[in-house]
């Protein structure tokens, strides 16, 4: 109950905090701390007045009288009078909430995953405060501080449960970050309702260590419902744990035991600015730039000829703006401009009669196959036969990613690449060698179809790798970092291009690169079908001392055998040779 | 006659509250009177993200309601703040005629069944309150602070019961 562990001689609490348990040694010895509260629920039966104890754990009460045959015909006080104590009878159902990442911050991109509580009147102090559950460290020295990530990784910060406010909490995500919010309800029974909300209650007062990857969010909402229901979900053990394997593993399509039956998607504003402008008319959209793009003495008269739609999708993007940054430290000199622009919008919208725009809208039925419960696994490891001029190998990739361009994107995301680690080992008949290790290779193609010239949104890629230029060249390995901004336009659903232009510096010099390089990457995407990928393009890189570009081309096509597993093929070509690459892709937890 | 009375009550509103940045606890907003700030979700970049900090929203809301309870009720507390932290949201359903931050600030004052009579008389209130010239230039706790006064002086109109202690 309290996350005890043991290790030869020595037993210790997740816990951090002694005031947490009943004794001093609670922290260490499980035996005391049983016989401290077991003592203090007789105590209650023979004098009620000392509740205390009993209404601060009332999920250790609940399973003492159910599970020890002794204690069984025991009472347990009516908590009412707790401070901040939450009736489990009015909790009616528990939803787990999955909230995606997003590229501006690409620590958040495998999401974030909490509780939410229903409960069927809306009583005023559940609504308000108690209606989500969730988890996260005590940050307050983030800025500025280069121990942050440090202390993030290794348990430096202090972490605990906190009760908010869900319909607050849910606005925050999808309207000032700018995240989807997937809902999955989960199917208990009464008794594990009421134990997951004792539970977490219980919690509320403990403390524990935050370890970014693997005591995270992810890690502490899987063991509660774990203990609500008694099944096994997730490998805590493992190098990570990400929030998105949580919903994974419960969503499973093999489990049928599994508690999440529905996808609720709550879109962010972003989202719903996106899908409205690209369903308005040419000339509604026309509109659109034409007034955001506009000088503000101007605008008065433009709002006039906004249709509705158009007016409700200006004055949402203006939103999106502004979210975007009141987030930054620093204030934006643009705010009040954007504010006064705004304002008009508003003015204007009130003006006329009303016209409904669902502010929030939650999709129950995702329009695409792919969700944060159906998408492939974050790592992978792919095993391949690579035909290069000089010889063949056995090729050998272990990667964590979200997206890589070939995978398909869940629904409200768009086709990325955002690799967290990998690893590329080459055997031959002559020799094993590490090929390539990937630190990070993020490539955000944003196809935000609004004018970047008022967005200032831009498509852009960062990678930090040691590897060969290709897989053609055998001896051009170095380490280095590749930074690229451009454009990434979607045509329709199934086409994209996008160009990326940027620079390169690298360890050493080879036959193939100088220290410094110039660098462009640009593509086309197509969904060939909604098992096929296929990925076109042509790399340009050139020294800025000698000049002489170097053309690269490239073809990626990608199958998918099953949800979990996919089969490519890619063919190389620098104008002269020639590399093809066939492996095959088993996705995992 | 009237109106022009709702209206200047409407639009003293700001500045009312930002009297009441120098004279604690008097006046009608409840964000300098119950100590509700604009920034209980601070937004901490990659501290939010790297650790997902959920900050505690409401408590500072609720200790200030605490210490004063006659003039910030939960009720009062928790309405205001509401709308200060989805304002954007309140503002373009109050915009479009109701949505569901709207029903979302009905329910919390317990006006959930009187919304729409709510929606339609706010809107019509807060149109007056934006269309002064000095309402982009307002800050988040002014316009809040507008928000607020509309859907409260437009819950006394059209749902005088559920409006008490707001």
């Amino acid at each position: 109950m309290n996350f005890y562990h043991s290790e030869s001689s020595k037993v210790w609490s997740e816990v951090q905090n002694k005031d947490f348990f009943l004794t001093p040694e609670g922290h260490t010895s499980p035996n005391k701390e049983f016989a401290a509260f077991a003592s203090a629920v007789r105590g209650y039966q023979t004098d009620q007045s000392k509740g205390e104890v009993l209404c601060r754990f009332p999920a250790r009460t609940t399973l003492l009288l159910k599970e020890y045959e002794p204690f069984n015909s025991f009472k347990r006080p009516d908590c009412k009078d707790h401070p901040r104590y939450i009736n489990p009878a009015k909790v009616t159902g528990v939803s787990l909430i999955f909230a995606s990442g997003y590229f501006e911050s690409p620590a958040s991109y495998f999401g974030h995953t909490m509780l939410k509580f229903e409960t069927p009147e809306k009583d005023f102090d559940e609504f308000f405060f108690d209606s989500s559950l969730n988890y996260g460290a005590q940050v307050t020295d983030a800025t500025g501080n280069p121990m942050y990530i440090v202390n993030g990784l290794m348990g430096g910060y202090t972490a605990s449960f906190q009760r908010n406010n869900d319909f607050i909490n849910t606005y925050s995500y999808t309207n000032k970050d700018m995240r989807d919010v997937w809902e999955y309800p989960l199917e208990l029974t009464p008794d594990q309702t009421r134990f997951l909300v004792e539970y977490s209650s219980e919690l509320r007062h403990a403390k524990f260590k935050y370890y970014f990857f693997t005591d995270n969010c992810a890690h502490r909402m899987a063991r509660l419902i774990e203990a609500a229901t008694g099944k096994k979900l997730v490998d805590t053990d493992g190098l990570w744990l990400l929030p998105v394997e949580v919903v994974q593993t419960l969503k499973s399509p093999e489990d049928e035991t599994s508690p999440l039956k529905d996808e609720l998607r709550t879109p962010s504003l972003k989202s719903r600015v996106r899908d409205g402008y690209l369903a308005l008319s040419k000339s509604d959209k026309r509109a659109v730039n034409s007034y955001l793009t506009s000088k503000p003495e101007e605008q008065l008269s433009l709002s006039k000829g906004l249709s509705n739609e158009a007016l409700t999708v200006a004055f949402m993007q203006y939103d999106v703006q502004l979210a975007k940054l009141s987030s930054k430290t620093k204030k934006s000199k643009a705010i009040p401009k954007l504010q006064a622009s705004r304002a008009i919008l508003l003015r204007e919208k009130l003006a006329r009669p009303a016209f409904k725009a669902e502010s929030k809208m939650v999709t129950e039925n995702p329009s695409r196959s792919i969700t944060p419960a159906t998408m492939k696994h974050p790592g992978s490891v792919q095993v391949g036969y690579l035909s290069k001029p000089d010889k063949d190998a056995l090729n050998l990739r272990f990667q964590a990613s979200n997206n890589d361009l070939l995978t398909a994107p869940f629904e409200g995301q768009e086709a990325s690449r955002f690799i967290m680690g990998a690893a590329e080992i080459e055997t031959s008949f002559e020799d094993v060698s590490l090929k390539r290790v990937t630190l990070l290779d993020i490539a955000s193609l944003n196809t935000n179809p609004l004018p970047s010239s008022f967005t200032g949104e831009y498509s852009w890629s960062l990678k930090a790798e040691y590897g060969p230029r290709n897989n053609i060249c055998d001896k051009c390995s170095s380490a280095g970092v590749d930074a690229k901004i451009g454009k990434a336009v979607r045509l329709n659903e199934d086409l994209m291009l996008f160009g990326l232009i940027g620079g390169q510096v690298n360890s050493r010099e080879t036959s193939h690169n100088d220290i410094l390089m110039l660098t462009s990457e640009n593509g086309v995407l197509i969904d060939v079908s909604p098992r096929a990928r296929l990925l076109a393009g042509i790399n340009i890189e050139a020294s800025p001392e000698r000049g002489d570009p170097a053309y690269l081309y490239k073809g990626s096509l990608s199958y998918d055998i099953s949800p979990q597993t996919d089969i490519r093929m890619s063919l190389e070509n620098d104008g002269e040779e020639s590399a093809a690459l066939l492996s095959l892709s088993f996705y995992l937890n | 006659m009237k109106k022009i009375a709702l209206v200047a009550a409407l639009v003293a509103v700001p500045f009312i509250s930002q009297a009441e940045t120098k004279a604690q606890g008097s006046g009608p907003s409840p964000y300098t009177e119950c100590g509700i700030g604009a920034a209980i979700f601070q937004n901490v970049g990659w501290a939010a993200a790297i650790s997902n900090v959920i900050w505690d929203l409401g408590t500072t809301a609720f200790s200030s309601a605490t210490l004063s309870p006659e003039m910030c009720n939960a009720k009062k507390v928790k309405t205001a703040t509401l709308i200060i932290e989805t304002l954007e949201g309140m503002e373009a359903d109050l915009a479009s005629g109701g949505g569901s931050y709207t029903t979302a600030v009905a329910s919390t004052m317990g006006c959930a069944s009187a919304h729409n009579a709510i929606v339609a008389k706010a809107r019509s209130n807060y149109a007056e309150v934006v269309a002064q010239p000095g309402y982009s230039a307002q800050t988040r706790q002014e316009r809040a602070a507008g928000v607020y006064s509309s859907v409260k002086a437009a819950a006394n109109t059209v749902a005088p019961t559920c409006a008490v202690s707001l």
